[in-house]
């Protein structure tokens, strides 16, 4: 079922089954913070919105956590829903997963989204699926719940729809087939850092 | 009073690199600067200038400028605790040299150490829990970015697409950077690597496996920058171009959002040496991942655009070749202690001790650091000669 639709039947009830869910993909330890410097954000995502920065003086995209207008140098930021679309700027899938923050035994996909609006958003699907779209492939942008907070997601399906795994386009890299390598857990996710002993064959 | 003699850097000291949990930031500190002014023939009285370089992050332990107390200095005139994420040890050089031009201090130490690896847990683990849950980090976490791989992930496969790359390109740099390891006693892997061992490695975050990503380890490393004449006997080592670039590059079309804007750091310091790309004999680049050393040789006009992948595949980089690049391991085989790896590997190079991995006759030499997600770069020119 797609937010969307879900939200357009019945706007109140579909966000409390959507809060009260477990996303496929984090545990809600990994809630950020919505009240915190994107409130804005996460207020329009309950609402089913998709709500980015701009200069309010000049009308230039901003960065999420940008104070002043880099066109203009303004310092007035409007935040305003923008369209829920977009396309793949960057790719990959992550086969580290660390216990007890990620809750899925299989790799992942993390995207670099560009809106249409102009922002660059990172951000998972909406749905689990083991196979990383190509560049420039469009998505539409839905909402996760982690811990009771929406977060955009990707849908890999142009007409909204959650439910279909991304078949296409898939990243030519050797050796991204999932890695059920239960030793994989204890692979580091490090700023800039692996502390594990190297593969010894 | 100006110093006498152009500001050089006359003392180096390093730590074992340990792969061990043990130790803590300030002791390792003392003990890498112990053996920097042993290194130079200097006592810590000598000493008028400290530069502090601590690992980012959430680090209870994290190195500041207590050190001056509890490493037992005496009194200084030069006391900073520099913060360029990444870039910082360079930057701290450069302005080691600078102050030391204005009379601000005569004698300067610069260090660096770090401990992430600790008892009960990998390193991997402490950054997957670390960053928080507000802001753009926030959110990327709760979108499954933890620790920094996936965001260097995201940057090689944004890479592969503009420059044409492809893991191929990644297995050369791997391959040729463990190949200068195994000439490094420092180096904490110098187990030889093929690409079939290379391609056998396990995967992180697409396109990124294990073996392209550093091995940060337990460890330290000082130096000492002295406008002095010192007793030490290894050449000095002078700081004759130095340069930044920060490019704010935004997270928004149409330009890139991962890359570009570092090569003005290299440019300014060549200008300032009065030396080009040909003068360099060695390259030492800050290699947090194997995509780094790839896009860095093309950000900072040292191959044609496009052509990182080709020329490293072609041997150029690797011993025998003639763009010799982190000639000690760099961080992916010798030892990620950020910043100071190539700082520390050029001057061993220069200095001719390079032992097994000694590049001949090279007096020249580039150190590039880099901070963030690429966003701060700092670079000097080494050279065996002064600049004025």
């Amino acid at each position: 079922m797609s937010p969307n639709t879900a939200a357009a039947a019945s706007p109140a009830a579909a966000a409390q089954a959507q809060a009260q869910a477990e996303d496929w993909l984090v545990d809600a330890a990994l809630a950020p913070l919505a009240d915190g410097s994107l409130a804005p954000l996460y207020a329009g995502a309950a609402a089913g919105e998709l709500t980015l920065p701009f200069c309010a003086a000049c009308g230039l995209a901003l960065e999420l956590e940008q104070r002043a207008c880099d066109g203009c140098g303004a310092t007035d930021i409007r935040w305003r829903p923008v369209e829920r679309a977009g396309s793949v700027h960057a790719v990959t899938l992550v086969h580290r997963r660390e216990p007890g923050l990620v809750r899925v035994t299989e790799p992942y996909p993390v995207l670099d989204i560009e809106l249409a609006s102009g922002h660059r958003l990172i951000m998972t699907t909406l749905t689990a699926t083991g196979s990383a779209p190509a560049i420039g492939r469009p998505v539409t942008i839905g909402f996760r719940h982690v811990g009771g907070v929406a977060v955009p997601a990707a849908s890999l399906d142009p007409a909204g729809a959650d439910d279909s795994p991304a078949t296409s386009g898939t990243t030519p890299v050797p050796g991204t087939t999932p890695a059920p390598d239960p030793s994989a857990a204890g692979l580091p996710a490090a700023a800039h850092t692996s502390s594990e002993p190297e593969v010894s064959p | 009073m100006a110093s006498p003699l152009e500001p050089a850097i006359v003392g180096l000291g390093l730590t074992p690199m340990s792969l061990s949990a043990g130790g803590v930031p300030v002791d390792l500190a003392i003990e890498a600067v112990a053996g920097a002014l042993a290194d130079a023939g200097l006592a810590p009285g000598d000493v008028d200038g400290l530069l502090v370089n601590s690992s980012q992050g959430v680090r209870p332990d994290r190195l500041g400028v207590a050190l001056a107390r509890q490493g037992g200095l005496g009194d200084l005139r030069l006391l900073e605790h520099v913060e360029i994420k990444g870039a910082t040890a360079a930057a701290m050089i450069q302005r080691a040299v600078l102050a030391i031009r204005a009379g601000l201090a005569r004698t300067v130490i610069c260090v660096f150490a770090d401990a992430p690896l600790r008892a009960g847990g990998t390193s991997g683990s402490t950054y997957a829990h670390s960053g928080g849950n507000d802001g753009a980090r926030g959110l990327e976490r709760a979108s499954g970015v933890l620790g920094s791989v996936p965001t260097y992930a995201l940057l090689a496969s944004r890479y592969f697409a503009v420059s044409g790359g492809d893991p191929e390109d990644l297995c050369a740099v791997a391959v040729s950077t463990r190949a200068w390891a195994l000439g490094n006693p420092d180096a904490v892997v110098r187990k030889p690597l093929d690409a079939e061992g290379y391609f056998a490695s396990r995967m992180i975050s697409a396109p990124l496996r294990v073996l392209d990503c550093a091995r940060p380890v337990n460890g330290a490393v000082a130096l000492v920058v002295s406008g002095e004449a010192t007793p030490g006997q290894a050449p000095r080592v002078h700081v004759r171009g130095m340069g930044q670039a920060h490019p704010m590059r935004r997270r928004r079309a149409p330009g890139e959002s991962w890359f570009g804007g570092g090569r003005a750091a290299v440019d300014g310091a060549l200008e300032m040496a009065g030396l080009t790309r040909a003068d360099l004999d060695v390259i030492e680049l800050y290699d947090p991942f194997s995509v780094v050393t790839l896009l860095l040789l093309e950000e900072y006009g040292l191959v044609e655009p496009g052509q990182a992948g080709k020329v490293v595949r072609s041997g150029a980089t690797a011993p025998g070749g003639d763009l010799p690049v982190n000639t000690g391991g760099g961080q992916l085989s010798g030892f990620y202690l950020q910043g100071m790896t190539p700082l520390a590997e050029a001057v061993v190079q220069l200095r001719g001790a390079g032992g097994a991995r000694q590049v001949p006759g090279a007096s020249t030499a580039l150190v590039g650091g880099i901070g963030g997600r690429v966003d701060h770069h700092a670079c000097l020119i080494l050279d065996l000669e002064p600049s004025r």
